[in-house]
């Protein structure tokens, strides 16, 4: 029997755990801050209207039209398309082998917060006693075991959280999806009740309009829609295929951009107050302590948790608690994109599938757990998501716009809906996310031309280049592959 | 923090949570099901 989703709030749920990630986090309020403040919430929120919610309409249109994962949704429409579903697959699985590793960081630091083991000297505790990082990316320096450890930790709870496919993820969710809302939301209380907070607030709300004449900016805030929410990863082609035969695309497609950018709207509150705080218990200035990526999480929070007047230990565990179930249910919706392809592909009964993705992702990921593995995991998903999922979003929207029937692929997108896609949907699709997507790409080929990544030698940057080339080449010859029946 | 920056918070509230009104009242309860 074809499986489904139990109800409409288990798709919903799922999709938007799988949108809302790490990234919502400690990317967003960043990215925000640096380009242009409150002002960025203008082509953010234009890049979520014309190319965010139009490129969700469009992979749940997919999905829910052929009942297939992504590389068979391309397949049905021309057999010479299955090269671009099995590319999402590839990135998606390529992006899990690494999201593992910033989980079973998470696990580590769940742990240790009890103790707030990190002490005064947080950085040091992150890179010398986590991670016992080495100098450059060539000395791997051997695996680091507790890391390892909790690699295969998270990728047990992936397991079962896929056991029995939709049916489980669709309870799942439940958890995975409202107790980091919950969690988030003691963390803003905590945040702006804080001195110094209405500081660090000033720094991400206080538009700068000047910045908006920039057009790098408005290409961040396309990257930034973009990379958000789990577009050109097949996950929510695979998804929308569970859905019933009845199913209201559109507004779900509303639904999912609006949480998942609201969320980081909430995030930068809870983020940036705490950053105020920390910028005025050490007289410094907010500039001064800004930081996003893992420096945000393993660094700067445990600084500001040190530092919090009463309940240290108990917002630690908190906040780690929150990184581990927001990243649980993006992993777990990368690891459905792929075996839903397999499983199409070559009928495999989906545990003895999982357990062989999580066989392959942990192997890969070994890489990602040597004294090494935090340069590769930037390396590796610089190239990912900078170029292969791009890469992915371009050639969805050029298909659909101007390879296929646009007006019946649109017709029954409006069968489905009580919202209707008009034109502006077709116009999106074929003139906005292109053009912005190449803008995006452009973009990150010049600055690559300019200065290589993050100051990275040449050899290393040809590794993270070739590994996403291997990823191309692996979709291009599954594609070749006959259906076993 | 800077009135511009509160007027920032409130417009943005505002668009979600119009947007969620929005969406729901577009959701007939049983239609998926």
């Amino acid at each position: 029997m074809k499986e489904k989703w139990d109800n409409r709030m288990a798709f919903i749920l799922a999709s938007i755990g799988s949108a809302i990630g790490l990234g919502n986090i400690w990317r967003f309020p960043y990215i925000a801050y640096r380009y242009g403040g409150g002002a960025f919430l203008i082509p953010y929120l234009v890049a979520l209207f014309t190319a965010g919610i139009p490129l969700l309409m469009l992979e749940f249109t997919l999905g829910h039209k052929t009942g297939h994962g992504a590389p068979f949704a391309w397949g049905s429409y021309k057999k010479r398309w299955k090269w671009l579903g099995w590319m999402a697959v590839a990135i998606a699985f390529g992006i899990v082998c690494y999201y593992t590793v910033i989980m079973s960081w998470s696990f580590i630091y769940f742990f240790h917060s009890f103790s707030l083991s990190w002490g005064n000297i947080p950085e040091f505790f992150f890179n010398n006693m986590v991670l016992e990082r080495s100098g450059s990316p060539l000395q791997l320096g051997g695996i680091n075991i507790l890391v390892l450890v909790f690699l295969v930790v998270t990728w047990m709870a992936i397991y079962y959280s896929l056991y029995n496919g939709v049916k489980t993820v669709g309870k799942v969710v439940y958890i995975t999806v409202i107790l980091p809302w919950l969690i988030l939301i003691v963390f803003i209380i905590r945040g702006v009740t804080l001195p110094g907070a209405m500081t660090g607030l000033g720094y991400y709300l206080t538009p700068n309009f000047a910045a908006l004449k920039d057009p790098i900016v408005w290409v961040n805030a396309y990257a930034q829609i973009f990379f958000t929410l789990s577009v050109g990863l097949g996950i929510m082609i695979a998804y929308s295929s569970y859905l019933p035969r009845k199913a209201d695309l559109i507004n779900n497609a509303f639904i999912i951009g609006f949480a998942n950018c609201f969320t980081s709207f909430l995030a930068g509150i809870a983020v940036f107050s705490s950053l105020g705080f920390l910028a005025h218990q050490t007289g410094q200035g907010v500039a001064n302590v800004v930081a996003s990526g893992p420096g945000l999480a393993f660094v700067a929070y445990p600084t500001i948790i040190n530092m919090l007047p009463f309940g240290n230990r108990v917002f630690g565990a908190l906040f780690f608690m929150m990184l581990l179930t927001l990243g649980i249910d993006s992993a777990f919706s990368l690891v459905e994109s792929v075996s839903k392809a397999t499983i199409e592909q070559w009928k495999i009964p989906r545990r003895t599938l999982n357990l062989f993705i999580a066989g392959t992702g942990i192997l890969i990921g070994l890489i990602f757990t040597t004294r090494a593995g935090i340069y590769w995991l930037d390396i590796i998903d610089h190239y990912l998501s900078c170029y292969g999922l791009v890469i992915v979003g371009f050639f969805e929207a050029v298909f659909v716009g101007y390879f296929i029937n646009t007006e019946s692929f649109k017709s029954y997108m409006n069968e489905q809906s009580e919202i209707k896609a008009g034109r502006w949907w077709v116009f999106f699709v074929k003139i906005v996310v292109p053009l912005m997507l190449l803008g995006a790409l452009g973009y990150g080929a010049y600055q690559e031309f300019l200065t290589p990544y993050e100051g990275y030698p040449t050899s290393v940057l040809i590794v993270g280049f070739g590994f996403l080339l291997i990823l191309t080449l692996v979709a291009i010859m599954f594609s070749k592959k006959e259906r076993r029946l | 923090m800077p009135i511009s920056a509160w007027v920032v918070f409130y417009v943005t509230l505002f668009i979600f949570i119009g947007g969620f009104i929005f969406c729901f009242s577009k959701m007939k309860s049983k239609k998926d099901e």
